[in-house]
């Protein structure tokens, strides 16, 4: 298990690196002039000149990547920017901050959301899954593959106004959706964030209850299934403890997989709600074209995933033994 | 007869006596049908399909004709009525009248601050989303397959190497990748300082989207060949002396043709949903052209005053993914019984 999860981090460092120099050669190399996209209003030709030296780009292309990657580690100077700390992802011009201070800002709100929206859509993908293989080929069967199909086919730019315009503007039972701390006022975050959490699962729940449905019947016809009932077990018991059970090795899996891509930035559900999450931030980037906080943003949102991947491998060795072996 | 090969035993005695209607009570006399004739009576009796078939259909229709629709409306996609005419919009840029503006003139009513007409921009942005859309999903589809085809054909290190990069890909946050390439890649062809015309902003976006898009198909097809290739009438093939290039063409490729056909049905809708998506970013189509997404970002916008102006994209939008899911759906369970869930 554990030479596994060393060859896996090893892996995951090589395709970090890979992926930082290609990104970064990508952005820098185009026939753009980085300046000029950092320097955007009133901007004049001295002031131009000391983006240019600040952000090292009077250098060959392949020491301004020395400059950046080194700087992840060691950090680097920016001119008259100022020294940035160790984990440097760049300046951003157009805010004048660093990239890495803003990536810290609005992690929380991605954090906060990616929780939340994962315990909503595996609680309701799995229910429903539940109930369509518990009533199977009857009319609640069919209900919860409809729930799904629809859910799964709205987009959360339709849905989400819908809602608001629902339960803030007309019924008034919700604030305006927004990212409040929960250290500040753990209320408040709740109800800023039930919409966000709650439209961003919808289209989770059809490829969770469609899983969960197919799992669990198919686990139902085992023979320990039919040992245990055999025993007198009561159904409740065998559809918990024995069907349950067997069915959430492989949606674990899957679940692992969707939390790291909420994690990342659920990029839509951000900007619909304005929530100033991950996503939110490389959408405004890309916008105004500040190359460096694009970058952070990628490269931020890549570890993490890859990181979490490894953490799915390693759960699903612990809670399946058939794969530990391997 | 008695030799079981595994597609007539399943299917054939079932078909035969209903298309005869005998009811199956009296041996029907045997009737030659090619598997598409089995597929396509299949599909007929599933009347889920068969109406899903006609709405996706139908928006193909109403996306190829948008201008002789939008001429019998009359109105244009392009001009912004609300400015020329002060009796369409109140001080504050919100539509006079029930509904958005909704009248006889304005079919679906106009759209908030500039007072475009919203009919003729759906069904013009129909076009746009879905010609994106099948665009997309074409150029991934054949990346997909040939890397696919390949992947299992030729095995060995290919294999190994190509499968690794489609990991590499598959493990990247691709909405983020999405949104932050596009930008990259249209300015590979047009300097940031000048203004983009239209095809190569498509052009962009299908590269990108295409790009990132592959690898599920390629996955799967590398499987299917992967087990193909074991079997014998491939290996009677090679012993013929048939060139590889002749058996993937001759003989793997008609044998992949439900799995790649079902792939495409399963990511069209993706695609075309994709698509609003990246233009209601901001990042991918721009006005003044008619884009479902577009509408989506301005309607968002306005959603407090004018909620009418939402619905209709929204719920195109959702009609036509809602459709196009049950009848790829369909269409799988029609070629292939084996894959009903």
């Amino acid at each position: 298990m554990l030479r596994f999860l060393i060859r896996r981090a090893l892996g995951a460092l090589v395709i970090i690196v890979l992926l930082i120099a290609l990104t970064y050669f990508a952005f820098f190399s185009l026939p753009t002039d980085p300046a000029r996209l950092a320097c955007s209003k009133g901007c004049t030709p001295e002031l131009l000149a000391q983006i240019r030296t600040n952000m090292h780009l009077n250098l060959p292309i392949y020491q301004q990547f020395w400059n950046y990657f080194s700087g992840l580690f060691v950090g680097q100077d920016f001119g008259t920017a100022g020294h940035c700390a160790a984990p440097c992802f760049g300046y951003s011009y157009n805010t004048q901050s660093f990239v890495w201070d803003r990536i810290v800002a609005n992690y929380p709100a991605t954090f906060v959301l990616a929780i939340g929206g994962a315990a909503i859509f595996l609680t309701v993908g799995v229910g429903l899954g539940m109930i369509a293989a518990w009533k199977q080929g009857k009319l609640a069967d069919k209900a919860a593959t409809a729930i799904g199909l629809v859910g799964q086919s709205t987009q959360i730019y339709f849905l989400g106004p819908l809602a608001m315009a629902l339960f803030v503007v007309n019924l008034h039972w919700l604030p305006q959706p927004a990212y409040i701390p929960w250290t500040q006022d753990p209320w408040g975050c709740f109800t800023g964030m039930i919409l966000p959490w709650t439209v961003m699962s919808v289209i989770f729940w059809s490829n969770y209850s469609r899983q969960v449905r197919s799992l669990m019947l198919e686990q139902l016809s085992e023979d320990h299934i039919r040992a245990a009932r055999a025993k007198g077990m009561s159904n409740t018991y065998v559809w918990w403890r024995y069907a349950l059970r067997g069915a959430m090795a492989p949606i674990i899996t899957i679940f692992g997989l969707d939390l790291g891509a909420v994690f990342s930035g659920a990029i839509i559900t951000e900007v619909t709600f304005g929530v100033h999450g991950l996503g939110y931030l490389a959408v405004i980037a890309v916008n105004q074209a500040d190359l460096y906080l694009e970058l952070g943003v990628l490269i931020f949102s890549s570890v993490s995933i890859l990181l979490f991947n490894i953490i799915v491998d390693a759960a699903y060795g612990l809670l399946d033994p058939r794969v530990r072996i391997g | 007869m008695t030799t079981p090969t595994e597609d007539t035993t399943e299917t054939d005695p079932v078909l035969v006596a209903s298309a005869t209607g005998d009811g199956g009570d009296k041996p029907a006399a045997l009737l030659g049908r090619t598997p598409r004739q089995i597929a396509w009576s299949r599909f007929k009796r599933n009347r889920t399909g068969v109406v899903c078939a006609f709405i996706v259909i139908a928006f193909i229709l109403i996306a190829i004709l948008a201008p002789v629709i939008a001429g019998l409306e009359g109105q244009s996609p392009y001009i912004p009525y609300g400015l020329r005419d002060p009796n369409l919009l109140d001080d504050f840029g919100v539509p006079i009248g029930a509904n958005g503006g909704m009248n006889a003139t304005h079919w679906f009513g106009i759209t908030p601050t500039s007072g475009f007409d919203i009919f003729s921009k759906l069904v013009y942005g129909i076009r746009t989303s879905l010609g994106i859309g099948l665009l997309i999903t074409i150029v991934s589809s054949i990346l997909g397959i040939v890397i696919g085809v390949a992947q299992g054909y030729l095995g060995g290190r290919f294999d190994y190497l190509v499968g690794r990069f489609s990991d590499l890909l598959l493990g990247l946050p691709s909405q983020l990748f999405y949104i932050a390439f596009t930008p990259v890649v249209l300015n590979m062809f047009v300097p940031a300082d000048r203004a983009t015309p239209v095809h190569i902003r498509v052009m962009a976006i299908v590269i990108v989207q295409a790009f990132l898009g592959w690898m599920a198909t390629s996955r799967l097809l590398r499987g299917m060949s992967l087990s193909l290739r074991e079997r014998e009438y491939i290996e009677a093939a090679k012993i013929a002396g048939a060139s590889s290039w002749r058996i993937i063409t001759k003989e793997l490729m008609p044998n992949l043709a439900t799995t790649m056909l079902v792939q495409v049905t399963l990511l069209l809708p993706a695609m075309v949903a994709a698509e609003a998506g990246l233009s209601f970013l901001g990042v991918g189509m721009v006005e003044p052209t008619p884009d479902w997404g577009l509408m989506f970002q301005d309607a968002v916008h306005n959603y407090q005053n004018d909620l009418t102006y939402l619905l209709f994209p929204g719920l195109s939008l959702t009609i036509f993914t809602v459709a196009f899911s049950l009848f790829g759906d369909a269409v799988r369970d029609a070629l292939d019984p084996k894959t009903i869930r």
